[in-house]
């Protein structure tokens, strides 16, 4: 390997004993190198986007005419359209962008068309060296017997991208038109989706395979060796993978659904192939859990069968308040939230005869499990408002500290513990300076 | 900032590069041979191995010659070649060396790609001049200098075939017992026209000269007994020549016309089931032997150093010793000259008295002298016309009379 290479390599170094080539490459240092000072020239005279153009494409034409005439520059118009290229992505992504704002530009430029370009440019720079099948008949070494060479490891390493990068479009397009078709239900054809696509990257990999000569044999071979590594090694993943499978066609975690993590509400953002991304409702934290864990332990769903969630307010009135009309009162104010289901109603009991209150609790529904802490919130405080415009008192405990003497003297001991004279008596005569109120 | 400095430190590298380019030092001068082989589409890593140990030794041998040469081999397939020297050409990464066939290096010279040769009278006078005419273009430039001659042969598989056919009528009868097969190209099936002397009758339209009956009726025989082969049972017409070598390798066919050039790849396969014998006879009692002329050819691109040692090259390869060793080595060619074909001639081992045969016709002149056929081949057009004329009467799309016409036409049509 290491003779060829170096064979290729004295080839290469063969070039630069031609004045040609050296020219060809001394011109493309020099316009690399004079560009920024070019730009600031002209920048005032072109628009602004061009200038990042103008070397490359001056250079280009130049080169192009160069060639036309006869004269040895094709070295110099490659690099040159090169460049020219490189600078396109971004003003062309931003034209589409302006006219198509929903076309994947980002996701077409960095998973397809760089690669692409990566590829055809080493393609035909080794093409034009006249090196490219000499090199790619290089030999690297055996593998199950079979000679890989540096063309079929580059082959096939693109093909395997290219495979991984597409194949989510197709299969995205066969799991609608077989949604539509079958009728499956839109988890389902999520879950279809990636099946297709895993099995489009697990048919394109092993067409590689096979593409590289590595017979089926060999490949059972290494697949029976393999699994017992995956048993030992990579069984979580692997248990993961299948879990996420087989959650995205039950349907019961799918995006958008609301779960209960550790008694917080969390909506499902994305279900990957190892774990599950949800978003915390209480602090937007992100969350990634192992989609195993789906399976061997507990989830509450608010969202399991439908969206609609019951939340509760706890609220105490004083004793003196008929609870039929406090009841009244909390299911109107329920009633009258817009967010609060009219069905299933509102509704309000008498859950405790409390120390100081009777306790009622308000139950009601939200459509959006989400907005039930917010609506909670608002159901509070007007309550409070309807309350005191009915006169209802909320109580709370009340505390009142007095000064001491320690030891407490003959006179006071026998005062406090007299029972002419009570602590109660004590409190009346200030309250408002000693007293503290505790909410609820 | 930090373009800058990446800018800066590839001027600096660029200036070193040339600095190192026209400093006083020379390093050895690496002189790029690509040389085009016709056994497939597509070139594998066996090729390769072929190659060196084919040119191992020579590339020794010219190192004694001259120390400073590095020759740096290359194999392209006959396949878009013209048009990938091309692109290289134009960018400055085009060859020193092409060797390729003359057909190919004319085509060259055509488009540019090929600097004209010029010989001394000394330097020609071991060569045959007919086999200079064949790489003479329109503007009486040489575009490359001839070394050896690949010859069409028989290849048979002796454990099929005891004796193989002497004449196209034998040929017929065996083809009860036997499978012979042959590839449907005009440059392989040019042999049965010659035996025919139809190739005079396309020499002669080409030169425009008035149609003659008996010539014509040549042309028409030759056609007549191509359809008929192809309705035997067992003559089968292949579409090229790696179809006729698989078939033969795999046993599917017995005898099969071949090229010198693709003797060494059966030989490796066969073995001593391989035999050579000259391709059958015709009605024509003319000594006739299709070669196919290998060349060298000088790339455009080359420094005045890398031209300097690229002549010394050609110069060595067509020296007799050089000649005669490769050719009694490789066993698969002759060489052009004419002293070092004689010996080769004598030397080859039996088994092989077909090259022999062939080695000893191609010395006499008027033998091997294909004008026509040189120029058939040269000219796209008239090559396509002749090569559909002929697959009209294999598969009995036109009579013979038809297409005697239409190639005849065709020829007379050229502007040559």
């Amino acid at each position: 390997m290491i003779t060829e290479i170096s064979s290729e390599t004295t080839t290469w170094l063969g070039y630069l004993q031609r004045g040609s080539v050296l020219i060809q490459v001394g011109l493309f240092v020099a316009a690399l190198s004079s560009e920024s000072r070019v730009k600031r020239k002209l920048s005032s005279l072109l628009i602004a986007s061009l200038t990042h153009l103008i070397v490359p494409a001056a250079l280009f034409i130049s080169a192009s005419v160069l060639t036309l005439a006869g004269i040895t520059a094709g070295f110099l118009q490659y690099l040159a359209l090169l460049w020219v290229l490189w600078r396109c992505v971004e003003p062309t992504k931003q034209l589409i962008l302006g006219r198509f704002p929903k076309v994947p530009v980002e996701e077409i430029d960095k998973s397809f068309f760089r690669p692409v370009l990566l590829v055809m440019s080493i393609l035909t720079f080794f093409q034009m060296l006249g090196s490219r099948e000499s090199l790619s008949l290089i030999s690297l070494g055996d593998v199950f017997g079979v000679t890989l060479t540096i063309g079929k490891l580059f082959t096939a390493l693109v093909i395997v991208y290219l495979v991984i990068a597409l194949a989510s479009r197709p299969a995205a397009f066969a799991a609608w038109l077989g949604g539509s078709f079958f009728g499956i239900k839109p988890q389902g054809r999520k879950a279809l989706e990636v099946i297709l696509r895993y099995s489009v990257i697990g048919v394109g990999v092993m067409g590689v395979e096979y593409y590289i000569g590595i017979n089926g044999t060999a490949l059972v071979a290494v697949a029976g060796g393999l699994s017992v590594g995956i048993g030992f090694g990579i069984k979580e993943i692997i248990s993961n993978f299948i879990s996420s499978l087989w959650l995205l066609f039950e349907g019961s975690v799918r995006p958008g659904e609301i779960l209960m993590i550790n008694g917080d509400p969390c909506t499902v953002r994305k279900l990957g192939l190892r774990a599950t991304q949800l978003r915390r409702g209480r602090d937007g934290a992100e969350l990634l859990i192992p989609n195993q864990n789906f399976f061997t332990q507990e989830a509450e769903s608010y969202t399991a069968e439908e969206t609609s969630r019951r939340d509760a307010v706890v609220v105490g009135a004083a004793y003196h308040h008929e609870p039929s009309q406090v009841i009244a009162v909390l299911e109107e104010v329920a009633r009258q939230h817009e967010k609060v289901l009219e069905y299933p109603p509102p509704q309000a009991f008498t859950v405790d005869f409390a120390d100081s209150s009777i306790n009622y609790k308000l139950l009601f529904w939200v459509r959006n499990p989400l907005e039930a802490f917010a609506v909670g919130s608002d159901l509070r405080q007007a309550i409070w408002t309807a309350f005191d415009k009915n006169g209802i008192g909320i109580p709370f405990p009340q505390r009142q500290v007095y000064p001491m003497e320690w030891p407490p003297s003959k006179e006071q001991t026998h005062r406090l513990g007299s029972p002419s004279n009570q602590l109660q008596a004590e409190a009346d005569s200030d309250p408002a300076n000693d007293s503290t109120g505790e909410s609820p | 900032m930090g373009a800058i400095r990446i800018k800066n430190l590839a001027l600096g590298i660029a200036l070193a590069v040339i600095s190192a380019g026209c400093s006083s030092w020379r390093p050895p001068t690496v002189v790029k041979v690509v040389r085009t082989i016709t056994n497939s589409d597509t070139i594998s890593s066996k090729d390769y191995e072929r190659l060196r140990e084919v040119t191992e030794d020579a590339i020794d041998h010219i190192k004694t010659v001259d120390p400073h040469i590095r020759p740096r081999l290359t194999l392209s397939s006959q396949k878009n070649f013209v048009d990938e020297i091309e692109d290289q050409t134009r960018s400055g990464f085009g060859p020193d060396l092409l060797i390729t066939d003359s057909e190919t290096a004319l085509d060259l010279y055509k488009r540019k790609l090929v600097d004209p040769l010029e010989l001394s009278p000394e330097d020609r006078a071991d060569t045959p001049d007919y086999l200079f005419d064949l790489v003479t273009a329109d503007d009486g430039q040489l575009v490359g200098r001839p070394v050896n001659q690949f010859v069409q042969l028989a290849c048979f598989n002796t454990e099929r075939l005891s004796s193989p056919p002497q004449t196209l009528k034998e040929m017929q009868q065996e083809s009860e017992d036997n499978n012979f097969g042959m590839a449907l190209q005009l440059k392989d099936l040019f042999w049965s026209a010659e035996a025919f002397d139809a190739a005079e009758a396309m020499e002669a339209a080409l030169a425009k000269l008035p149609p003659d009956t008996n010539r014509q009726a040549n042309v028409t025989r030759w056609l007549h007994w191509l359809e008929h082969a192809s309705y035997q049972q067992n003559i089968r017409f292949l579409n090229d020549q790696r179809s006729l070598r698989q078939a033969l390798v795999a046993g599917d066919l017995d005898w099969i016309t071949c090229w010198s050039g693709s003797l060494r790849e059966l030989r490796e396969i066969m073995g001593e089931k391989l035999a050579l014998a000259p391709l059958p006879k015709g009605p024509s009692t003319k000594l006739k032997a299709a070669t196919k002329l290998q060349v060298w050819s000088l790339g455009r691109n080359s420094s005045p150093k890398q031209r300097e040692k690229a002549l010394v090259m050609i110069d060595f390869i067509t020296k007799p010793w050089a000649q005669k060793t490769y050719a009694l080595a490789g066993r698969n060619s002759l060489p052009v000259n004419r002293k070092a074909a004689k010996i080769v001639a004598a030397k080859i081992p039996g088994g092989t008295e077909a090259l022999m045969t062939y080695a000893q016709r191609s010395l006499q002149e008027n033998a091997a002298k294909g004008q026509a056929k040189a120029r058939v081949f040269r000219d796209p057009e008239r090559y396509e016309a002749i090569s559909d004329a002929l697959f009209d009467t294999i598969y009995d799309v036109n009579s013979p009379e038809q297409s005697t016409q239409k190639i005849l036409k065709s020829l007379r049509e050229s502007d040559s």
